[in-house]
């Protein structure tokens, strides 16, 4: 057979190959240019927020008083209780959790925007579909990403997250 | 006849070489193998009981699974694969009973990997993970590989494309699991579309073999993946990042694309599946960016106008291109 037929066959098979290798270096390049500088303090225990960032960049107790290891529901206020956060100090650095107490937290100035100041922002991971049957919702809230400039970095939550209560919840970014 | 010919000739619609492959085509020995590629109504029939076959077989599993044991399991499924399989190779020894043996052939292939897939199960593997689904693919992908081998038989092209592009999904998601949400969602758009774009250039290769039936069947997948990924490439709503922005504006030059393509290789099934998503196209940006301008019912006219346009275009390139050259 000749190569002007076999050309077809040979591009046919040849494009997956060139997909896998673009997405590669899509993936790859720019991790080694593009790296987050902002540190983050998180949450990890219940599906509601417990702690927010006040106008002066402050983390605050959103319900009070914490009483029993529990907090009380701040969406209902009724006698619903969750379990009580765990905070954590997020170091961008070296991409690992550490636990920290409130106090400790409290000596942080925060952005609570869903970007940080370099522009990356917090985002899920992704569920790879079986083909041909994809599903829709490909959301993998076990998973939480730091995402933008073209880098998707795993956040190495130090806690398994509950996937039911999906209950990873971001307070602020650490401007100081 | 000849003077049509001539006609075609002087209008460039018409070379030399399609000509003389034309004419060898119906040279006797040619022209039979020509005719065993055109499905009859007995052969249809036959294929259609194939596939009842495989959902009695199936039917008679899901509902019994519980008490039916492991090897019974094996037995009514691989088995039945493996049966239907060695019934179809003496069947397809002889002229008078071969296409009896592709009717076999047609079950063998649509049990196989229900048999593999209970003989893993059997093993204790529950396709959780994607390694477990790659070899799983890999083994149906091998098996329809050395019966393709064994019978010679080009039916068996189609599993083997449908696995080994569920092999390219698995390992492909392997290779990446590090994507986020959105990340996945692109990427999985660019899947599809590298896979239509794979399945077109199949159906040329075809199409140079002058086999219109394969090159039909990847020419459909083909086109359909290429601009349905496409088009959720260009994202919706009006709200675009420049990614969606740059594929908003190349998606109708694809589509056009898709259209010359059509007459180049003169398959009327290319052309009335882009025709139709040019339409869809059309729907798409009007409601995304005129609705909110014009107004809902001006935009529809505007849409109705032009998909008007595109029926008329797509008829036009019809006759004057494809079926002309093709009768």
């Amino acid at each position: 057979m000749k190569l002007k037929q076999q050309l077809p066959l040979i591009l046919a098979f040849a494009a997956p190959v060139i997909l896998i290798g673009i997405t590669a270096l899509t993936v790859y390049i720019p991790k080694l240019h593009n790296k987050p500088k902002y540190d983050f303090i998180y949450t990890i225990g219940s599906y509601y927020p417990a702690y927010a960032v006040d106008a002066s960049g402050h983390i605050f107790e959103e319900t009070a008083p914490i009483q029993d290891g529990e907090v009380p529901n701040p969406v209902t206020k009724g006698g619903y209780t969750a379990p009580i956060p765990q905070l954590y100090y997020y170091d961008v650095a070296t991409q690992k959790g550490t636990p920290i107490t409130l106090d400790q937290a409290k000596k942080h100035q925060l952005s609570a925007l869903e970007q940080s100041p370099d522009g990356y922002s917090i985002g899920y991971g992704g569920n790879d579909g079986v083909f041909p049957f994809f599903v829709s919702d490909s959301n993998n809230y076990n998973i939480r990403y730091i995402q933008g400039h073209g880098i998707n970095q795993k956040i190495n939550i130090a806690t398994p997250i509950d996937s039911y209560n999906y209950n990873f919840q971001m307070i602020g970014w650490v401007i100081n | 006849m000849l003077e049509q010919i001539k006609q075609a000739a002087v209008a460039g619609t018409l070379t030399k070489q399609e000509l003389t492959e034309a004419y060898d085509a119906g040279l006797p020995g040619n022209a039979e193998a020509t005719s065993k590629r055109r499905m009859t109504f007995s052969e249809s029939i036959q294929y259609l009981g194939s596939g009842i076959v495989f959902i009695g077989i199936a039917l008679l599993i899901g509902e019994n699974w519980n008490t039916l044991s492991t090897a019974a399991r094996i037995l009514t499924t691989f088995g039945s694969a493996l049966v239907a399989f060695a019934i179809s190779i003496a069947l397809l020894r002889k002229e008078v009973t071969h296409k009896l043996g592709l009717a076999f052939i047609l079950i063998s292939i649509l049990l196989m990997p229900v048999g593999v897939y209970t003989i893993f199960d059997a093993l204790g593997i529950k396709f959780i993970t994607s390694g477990q689904q790659l070899v799983y693919e890999v083994v149906v992908a091998v098996i329809y590989i050395a019966a393709r081998w064994a019978t010679r038989l080009r039916l068996y092209i189609i599993p083997i494309t449908f696995f080994a592009t569920a092999l390219f999904f698995t390992l492909t998601g392997m290779l990446f699991s590090n994507l986020s949400s959105t990340a996945l969602i692109t990427f999985t758009e660019y899947r599809f579309l590298i896979v239509g774009l794979s399945y077109m250039l199949f159906g040329y290769f075809f199409t140079q073999k002058q086999d219109r039936i394969f090159a039909s069947f990847f020419y459909i997948f083909g086109v359909i993946g290429l601009l349905t990924s496409a088009m959720f490439l260009s994202g919706f709503g009006s709200d675009k990042n420049t990614g969606q922005t740059i594929w908003e504006i190349f998606y109708p030059i694809l589509v056009f694309l898709a259209m010359y393509f059509s007459v180049f290789v003169k398959q009327t099934k290319i052309l009335v599946f882009s025709a139709l998503f040019l339409m869809a196209d059309v729907i798409k940006v009007s409601g995304e960016y005129f609705s909110n301008s014009l107004g809902w019912p001006l935009a529809v006219v505007i849409a109705g106008l032009l998909m008007i346009a595109v029926g008329y275009l797509s008829v036009y390139l019809n006759r004057k291109y494809i079926k002309q050259t093709v009768a």
